[in-house]
């Protein structure tokens, strides 16, 4: 029995940081800066490499009036993934990230697998 | 489980083997004439009858009943005796001990308590091979008579596949779709088909993993990929066609038919911008579906055990599970393979001793799939006990098959062009959870039909357990490790 089916060597997949923002705390992806409710402002742009992107997790709920989402959306918005470029380790930045004053908590993403597949 | 036992069997053979369901589908329909009838009997545990090659044989206590059961072969030109699970006559012999120690119609409990492991369950299965397959079903009635003899039935015939009179030569597999069946062995999918809306109309199920051959030719045409990007892998890409296949195979006389093979599907990528975004994809897929739809997470990952767990575990996804839930889309996922225990104080506070409002699910060994006979089932375990790699705990809601599923893809069962591709061996929560993924849509279809409009996946979930077939200890696979009963959709529809 195959317990996973795990992604496939060489695949193009990443792993990112991710990453959940301060409740005062929002990214603005236009200008690529973190800023705060209260006129706080926090650019990555030195603790990234180049190529770096930075994108919320779910964009529609970024976008969107937090006063017309539910608790769990409004939870969910504060979610971002930091993806580093091609050639280069999440794992080497996620200590250095987790230093950034806008975020309550950051991770390596989840190492994802199928849940099966056939047996023998 | 302190029950005692139900013939189920024979009944259930008996109305699975001839080549018609319910839904009218017609099965394989060859008989294999160099294949021989045998009758099966089941000894009581309490019998300490054995056999040998030719007879049956008991200690002095017991002797009478032995010798009742010699009277009744003698009656017939019987070829032999031998183990219905190729035991050794040591292992057979070794019944004696156990059986002279319980009383009278012992549950499977006090077996249990016995000290009884599975050879013991196994020692009481005879085959009596007789020289005249016509004689089988006259030995059958007369062995069961005997009051050593639980029960006695002539055994089903494997059931191949044949050509269907395809244009194409495309194979019907449905017989071996065990899972569609009638309780306790399946989910009674094809017994509810005839009901209006419980093939699944009107309901959308949307996949969420990583590839699809969407062109299979057994799948409904314009599956759409509602966002992420596909993994380039064959691997993925026969698993999601297998999740796929369980639940919307086209209803026809070739391939599978799937549980739900009215409703529409969908699917989204777990991967979205090159990197795993499972709470994104939740979300995005649930802004295109609406209430009474379901979502499946066909996902797992590495938890911090270093097993796998189910993807409720990350916070964010957790949310993403509410948010849809909230909207009435009910979501099902994958308990995952990493034979963890969900309630363990590690998981304290995360979302794995918490409520998603998801239906989780785990993996539960299977009776047989009707098709791929070679004795693996009785090594793995007991039916509907937790296949010994799913993860269980509070949070898993309900089970269903765990090993070898017939479905789509792969190619094991039958090869050619990839969209030709079957197998009988998909295994996993992720072959249980689209199980369970169809039964939601064909309860969801009917309430549409009979209510006006979905139940709530609260709703859907209460109706799945409290209808269930329980879950079944094993060895070594107690009912503490918790994977919840198997839907009953005979019993759950007339919830809705």
């Amino acid at each position: 029995m195959t317990p996973g089916t795990p992604l496939p060597e060489g695949s193009e997949v990443r792993i990112p940081v991710d990453a959940k923002l301060k409740e005062e705390w929002r990214y603005d992806p236009e200008r690529r800066l973190f800023r705060s409710e209260t006129g706080k402002r926090f650019s990555p742009r030195e603790s990234l490499p180049k190529g770096s992107r930075i994108v919320y997790k779910a964009p529609i709920l970024a976008e969107a009036d937090p006063d017309g989402l539910s608790e769990a959306e409004r939870d969910l918005r504060r979610y971002i993934q930091i993806i580093l470029p091609k050639g280069k380790s999440a794992k080497d930045f996620v200590e250095e990230i987790r230093d950034w004053p806008c975020l309550q908590e950051a991770e390596l993403g989840p190492d994802v697998s199928l849940p099966g597949g056939v047996s023998p | 489980m302190a029950k005692k036992r139900s013939k189920s069997r024979r009944a259930n053979s008996e109305k699975k083997f001839p080549q018609t369901t319910r839904a009218g589908f017609v099965g394989a329909g060859i008989t294999e004439k160099s294949l021989p009838d045998y009758v099966v009997a089941e000894l009581k545990y309490e019998s300490p009858v054995v056999f040998t090659t030719s007879r049956f044989t008991a200690p002095a206590a017991a002797a009478p009943e032995a010798a009742g059961l010699n009277k009744t072969l003698e009656r017939f030109d019987v070829a032999k005796l031998r183990s219905q699970f190729g035991l050794k006559s040591k292992e057979i012999r070794a019944r004696i001990d156990v059986a002279s120690s319980l009383t009278e119609a012992p549950t499977s409990a006090a077996v249990m308590k016995k000290g009884a492991d599975s050879s013991f369950f196994q020692s009481g299965f005879v085959q009596v091979v007789p020289k005249d397959g016509r004689d089988a079903k006259k030995i059958a009635a007369a062995l069961e008579r005997n009051s050593a003899v639980y029960e006695a039935y002539v055994a089903p015939r494997p059931v191949p596949s044949v050509p269907t009179g395809s244009k194409r030569g495309s194979r019907n597999f449905e017989p071996a779709q065990g899972y569609l069946y009638d309780p306790p062995d399946g989910i009674g999918a094809a017994g509810v088909w005839k009901t209006a809306g419980a093939k699944g109309e009107k309901i959308t199920v949307c996949d969420i993993e990583g590839n699809w051959n969407r062109k299979h030719e057994d799948l409904p045409r314009g599956i759409k990929l509602l966002g992420g990007t596909v993994i380039n892998d064959i691997g993925w890409k026969n698993h999601g066609t297998a999740v796929l296949g369980e639940i919307v195979s086209v209803s026809d006389s070739k391939g599978c038919v799937g549980i739900a093979h009215k409703a529409s599907a969908a699917v989204h990528s777990a991967v979205v911008g090159g990197v795993f975004n499972t709470a994104g994809a939740i979300n995005n897929a649930a802004s295109k579906l609406k209430a009474g739809d379901v979502i499946l997470i066909e996902l797992q990952a590495t938890g911090p055990n270093q097993k796998y767990v189910a993807m409720q575990y990350w916070p964010d996804i957790f949310s993403a599970i509410v948010a849809a839930t909230n909207k009435g889309i009910t979501v099902v996922e994958a308990a995952g393979n990493g034979n963890e225990n969900f309630d363990l104080p590690i998981f304290s506070n995360t979302g794995l001793q918490k409520d998603s409002g998801a239906i989780v699910v785990g993996a539960g060994i299977p009776p047989a799939n009707y098709f791929d006979i070679d004795n693996s089932y009785n090594l793995i375990g007991v039916p509907r006990s937790r296949i010994w790699f799913s993860n269980y705990g509070k949070i898993v809601n309900v089970q269903a098959w765990g090993y070898h599923v017939t479905t789509l893809g792969y190619g094991d069962l039958q090869g050619g062009s990839q969209n030709r591709w079957y197998t009988l061996r998909f295994s996993g929560t992720s072959s249980a959870s689209p199980i369970v993924t169809g039964a939601v849509a064909c309860l969801q279809g009917r309430s549409k039909v009979k209510n006006g409009g979905p139940l709530t996946p609260a709703r859907i979930r209460q109706i799945l357990i409290r209808t269930g077939t329980p879950q079944v200890k094993g060895p070594g696979v107690p009912l503490s490790q918790h994977i919840g009963p198997q839907p009953n959709l005979l019993k759950a529809i007339r919830l809705v």
